[in-house]
């Protein structure tokens, strides 16, 4: 990886640590959904970061693969809101929780 | 100094990070994701790759807000209110913070690894026909497993929320007249825009992706203005068109092999035409099921009894 891609690299790897600590440590579920997108944001961070092999332009692969992966985020996240909505409204039916 | 305005960068991100996963506001948080999502498509431009920097902004920033909101404004509550979102979860403090450190210095470990690590001579395979972009030649040339795959991963995801249960229905609030005037001179523009990123992501930036994420905008802003969406609004038609860029693209893929070719092996002759094809398959189709996505988790939907 060239120095240029460093720092996004390394704060790749911060977004991680942060987003796996808010997703064990915070109750609500909608807070874990948007802590495991940030999560996932610095996986992308890191993968992208580490396309800039050399100085020419960067492998096109990891950026194919990061695509899919936020497509795939998309979905997941859709989702689990769904779910979510749906425990929810399945809590009110029951006399809430 | 380009180096020390990447660093700045770099620091924004993480402590816009940290500020949306303890801001005690969910909607505050959902707001701040979506500055987040924007920051990063930047560092996506800073990195060289504008078709993620696209997918982000699109998708990433603007459609997973949009549904967060969106389900916020359809749990009925003040996000205030919902209990304390303080620390607990059952593990002990400290454990999970070790846990977090770890895997951080682990990944920051592998990072440092990679910097000096001999580069690949030549980056992509060389694209043949007239697929000059290396993204676009990536995902459909030399991986077209991949595109088809996340095209049905998409699919599947509309299939789990429906089967959830719940037809939506439209929105109660009577829409601003002033956002209603808006969407009616925007939403043109975006299916033209999006019509030109799915043309122009033959050779440039853009994509099938890109263009269904502007057409999915397009739709949500026509949902929110309380005007109809044709595509979206017919039970028929809606689970046709959701499945047609699976569909499409499966058809395609096994009709070559008719011919003579592998699964998913173009012949170079048709390549053009057929990438086309199943480009604005997909991105119809990743169109149709976003807003349908949009619609489900949102506040038009009631308890059922």
């Amino acid at each position: 990886m060239t120095l240029a891609a460093l720092p996004f690299a390394l704060a790749g790897a911060a977004l991680f640590g942060l987003g796996l600590h808010a997703l064990l440590v915070r109750p609500r579920m909608l807070r874990k959904v948007l802590a495991v997108n940030v999560a996932g944001t610095g996986v992308f961070l890191i993968l992208v970061a580490a396309a800039h092999r050399s100085a020419g332009p960067p492998d096109p692969v990891p950026h194919a693969l990061v695509l899919t992966g936020i497509v795939v985020a998309v979905s997941a996240t859709a989702l689990a809101l769904a779910l979510i909505r749906r425990l929810q409204s399945a809590g009110d039916d029951g006399g809430g929780d | 100094m380009a180096l020390v305005l990447d660093t700045v960068l770099a620091l924004l991100l993480v402590a816009l990070a940290w500020r949306l996963l303890q801001v005690a506001d969910l909607f505050q948080a959902g707001v701040l994701f979506i500055v987040f999502g924007l920051l990063v498509a930047v560092v996506w431009l800073r990195l060289a790759a504008p078709d993620v920097a696209l997918a982000e902004a699109a998708l990433g920033a603007g459609v997973t807000g949009a549904l967060f909101l969106n389900t916020l404004a359809g749990t009925g509550e003040h996000p205030r209110e919902a209990g304390p979102d303080g620390a607990g979860g059952g593990w002990p403090a400290w454990l999970v913070a070790t846990l977090a450190l770890v895997l951080t210095a682990a990944l920051v470990a592998l990072v440092a690894a990679q910097t000096g690590a001999p580069g690949l001579p030549s980056p992509a395979p060389a694209a043949g026909g007239k697929l000059t972009n290396p993204v676009t030649a990536v995902l459909l040339d030399f991986r077209s497993y991949d595109t088809l795959l996340e095209t049905a991963v998409l699919w599947i995801a509309l299939l789990g929320v429906a089967a959830l249960g719940g037809a939506p229905v439209a929105p109660p609030e009577p829409p601003s007249p002033v956002l209603v005037g808006l969407v009616r001179v925007a939403v043109p523009v975006m299916i033209l825009v999006a019509g030109w990123l799915l043309w122009q992501g033959a050779t440039d930036t853009g994509g099938a992706f890109q263009s269904a994420a502007v057409l999915a905008a397009a739709g949500i802003l026509l949902r929110l203005a309380g005007l109809p969406v044709p595509p979206v609004d017919g039970a028929r038609l809606r689970p046709r068109l959701a499945a047609a860029g699976t569909a499409v693209f499966l058809g395609v893929g096994v009709a070559v092999m008719a011919a003579g070719g592998n699964l998913l092996a173009y012949p170079e002759a048709a390549k053009g035409a057929l990438v086309l094809t199943i480009e604005t398959a997909v991105a119809v189709a990743i169109a149709v099921i976003l807003v349908a996505l949009f619609d489900a988790v949102g506040p038009g939907r009631r308890p059922s009894r």
